[in-house]
């Protein structure tokens, strides 16, 4: 029994650094120690997994927080169209949605925001930062059949009525090397391969035409990729500052996590954009004006701004 | 230290202050991340001999990657392999061929899916001294993650590789493979992976030194015969205050982005030298804005590094986008002071440019001189770097065992 009760404590010690959320020093020394990150995780994912039962005894409880595609009122789904879209009421399909979140809490009656502390699961979730995946390759969708429309994570026990998380990658691990990275971090398409750091949000939508969801003459193209930029600093020591952080702070309050699903509108990151037209983002730029202040960042600072339009609770 | 090899370095305080400015080095902090980077390889004794030529000072490696031969060979495998392409039709070494000094002849470079890249690819040669990678981006430090981008990128897609899962499954695939790795990397249970794939490629990168010039014979042995009575002349001029071109293009890399061993910290230099100036105010040509792309710093708006001038013959054309066909053409830019486009989109007065460096002040040149300058920038194409069968493609070799 107190032999059982030490292995615990150890693999609580191990879990809780290898979960620590922003800062990451620990972790990628264990990804870089064990040479290849699959391997990293499925590491830590065993660490975490007793965690996980060790947290549920010791006033922790497990959550599973779940994101609903939308375009609209309408549920996401590749290869469909949907009317009525933007400033010029342009048909639409998805092409992609795709994003990371990170930091992100459950905020207590009384109004306190509770750090969700998210379990290390191999491929979508790993050291504070899970990326949800809406689209399955399928119809004019251009990613990978895998989706992820939830995570998973632990809290103190008590009652929650709220949500707040931020689309982002920590500081600490945006401008990392991706091959010493955790999976959820090694994916080409989220990368600005070039300036070292992620895509926080992956939008693309395709204008259609009388149906003709699979090509052709639409000329409207939707991509909004939003990043930190105007970024300075060595990122091999970990030291990099950028002028435009690029993060929003989504908090929904009247969210029931073992009840409400959080609603994420591909449609409304377009807002009133002519879809028959480019609209393209890529992290600054006109083209990410509108874009980012539905996604609620403020395109001048790059700082959080107030009446994001694209969450809201279901 | 190396002013007293090459007399770029001679012309007074100028030179001094070039010297200061232009030879930064990465700083302590940086080397120790990419020890934590390089997959927990704790630095082993690897018998490892730089082949160094006169008066090239050693080069800065990484604590996480130290120089083995073994990662050598199995860096310059993986260049030359195909594998290392989504679609298997290109290798590193298709934008970087050895008889171009590592370059490709393009003014933009290609990539596997037909993509083409905004500007060219870089010259390899002397790649380890480079104090940040490609053209103008501060945040490029490390070879090892400079890969990353041609393997991964998909703006544009270059090698185009879908995942890292799927390369490390090709590599195990490999008759070869599994063994090099072992060797390469003998402390690591699973050798094979992307970080060491990396880990290797700059190793191999990092043997790619050119300092074997028919300029070095003339100077750093006496060779009188080594290069011409024009070439001479024209490195007179090359290092005048009349061209100004050393502060940049000096010392033994013939740029000023470089760092070593033992050089005090200093700043990575970029220049404006007003090959643009599309307002008035100083802009280049979206997208390459230079490192202004990357900090947003309205400062940084068309600055590019200085390239090596070593094998520049080779390795037209010039400019981060290529647009200048020949070494005449660009002493046209310079003797300018900046480049001016009559007609078109990029229209512009450079020699305008508000941004530019202060030293392209432009210049005057008879024929002969011209002729001369070009004859020193001929005489630094390095033959024995461009055929070295080191550096070759290793698959020729193993067609014909």
């Amino acid at each position: 029994m107190t032999l059982r009760i030490a292995i615990l404590l150890g693999l609580l010690v191990s879990g809780a650094s290898a979960c620590g959320d922003d800062d990451d020093g620990d972790r990628r020394r264990d990804a870089a120690a064990s040479g290849s990150t699959p391997d990293a995780s499925s590491f830590t994912d065993a660490a975490m997994a007793h965690d996980a039962s060790l947290d549920a005894g010791a006033g922790m409880r497990a959550v599973t927080i779940r994101f609903v595609g939308h375009v609209g009122d309408a549920e996401l789904e590749c290869g469909s169209s949907y009317a009525n879209q933007g400033s010029t009421a342009a048909t639409i399909t998805p092409v992609d949605f795709r994003f990371y979140v990170q930091d992100l809490k459950l905020v207590t009656a009384g109004g306190a925001e509770v750090d969700v502390k998210i379990d290390a699961q191999a491929p979508w979730q790993a050291d504070g930062v899970a990326m949800i995946d809406l689209e399955d390759a399928t119809g004019s969708c251009i990613g990978t059949p895998e989706t992820n429309d939830r995570i998973t994570g632990h809290v103190p026990d008590g009652s929650y009525t709220g949500v707040s998380f931020a689309n982002g990658v920590p500081e600490a691990l945006n401008h990392a090397d991706p091959t010493t990275l955790p999976a959820v971090l090694q994916i080409p398409a989220m990368q600005w391969s070039w300036l070292s750091g992620y895509r926080f949000v992956k939008a693309e939508v395709r204008q259609v035409l009388d149906g003709d969801d699979d090509a052709g003459t639409a000329t409207g193209y939707g991509l909004v990729h939003p990043g930190a930029a105007g970024c300075s600093g060595n990122p091999g020591a970990g030291d990099v500052q950028c002028q435009l952080p690029n993060r929003n702070a989504i908090r929904l309050d009247h969210f029931d996590p073992d009840r409400d699903a959080i609603a994420v509108d591909l449609g409304a990151i377009f807002g009133t954009s002519d879809l028959t037209q480019n609209v393209q983002c890529h992290g600054v730029g006109p083209g990410c004006d509108l874009p980012l202040r539905q996604l609620g960042v403020d395109i001048a600072t790059g700082k959080p701004l107030a009446g994001q339009q694209v969450y809201r609770v279901e | 230290m190396l002013c007293g090899v090459l007399l770029a370095c001679q012309s007074g305080d100028d030179a001094a202050r070039a010297a200061e400015s232009g030879m930064p080095r990465h700083d302590h902090d940086h080397d120790h991340d990419r020890d934590e980077d390089a997959g927990g390889d704790p630095p082993h004794s690897t018998g490892f001999t730089w082949s160094l030529p006169p008066g090239f000072p050693s080069p800065i490696v990484p604590d996480g990657n130290p120089m083995s031969d073994a990662k050598v060979a199995l860096g310059r495998r993986l260049f030359y392999d195909a594998q290392l392409s989504g679609n298997r039709t290109q290798s590193c070494a298709t934008c970087h061929q050895q008889a171009k000094a590592f370059s490709d002849g393009r003014a933009v470079g290609l990539g596997s899916t037909g993509e083409m890249h905004s500007r060219g690819p870089m010259s390899l040669a002397n790649a380890a001294y480079a104090s940040s990678l490609t053209w103008s981006n501060p945040l490029m430090r490390a070879l090892e993650r400079q890969a990353t981008v041609p393997e991964f990128g998909d703006s544009p897609f270059e090698l185009a590789l879908p995942s890292q899962d799927e390369l490390e499954a090709r590599l195990r695939d490999d008759a070869k493979y599994p063994d090099m790795f072992a060797e390469a990397f003998p402390d690591d249970s699973e050798p094979i992976s992307t970080h060491n794939t990396n880990l290797a490629i700059a190793s191999f990168e990092r043997v790619l030194i050119s300092g074997r010039s028919p300029f070095d014979r003339w100077l750093n042995e006496g060779d009188e015969r080594a290069i011409s009575e024009s070439a001479k002349r024209g490195y007179a001029l090359f290092s005048s205050e009349q061209l100004e071109c050393f502060h940049c293009h000096g010392g033994f890399a013939f740029s000023d982005h470089v760092s070593w061993q033992g050089e005090p910290s200093a700043e990575m230099p970029y220049h404006n030298t007003g090959l643009y100036n599309v307002d008035g105010k100083g802009a280049y040509p979206e997208p390459n804005t230079g490192v202004y792309s990357v900090t947003l710093d309205p400062e940084d708006m068309g600055k590019f590094k200085a390239p090596t001038l070593r094998n520049i013959a080779v390795t037209a054309p010039y400019m981060h986008d290529g647009s200048i066909a020949t070494l005449s053409e660009v002493l046209d830019h310079y003797a300018a002071g900046g480049r001016t486009i009559a007609a078109g989109p990029n229209k512009g007065v450079g020699s305008k440019n508000p941004l530019k460096d202060p030293l392209v002040q432009g210049f005057e040149l008879s024929k002969q001189q011209r002729a001369d300058v070009i004859a020193f920038l001929e005489s630094l194409t390095d033959e024995a770097f461009l055929t070295d069968p080191a550096f070759a493609d290793p698959f020729a070799d193993e067609e014909k065992n």
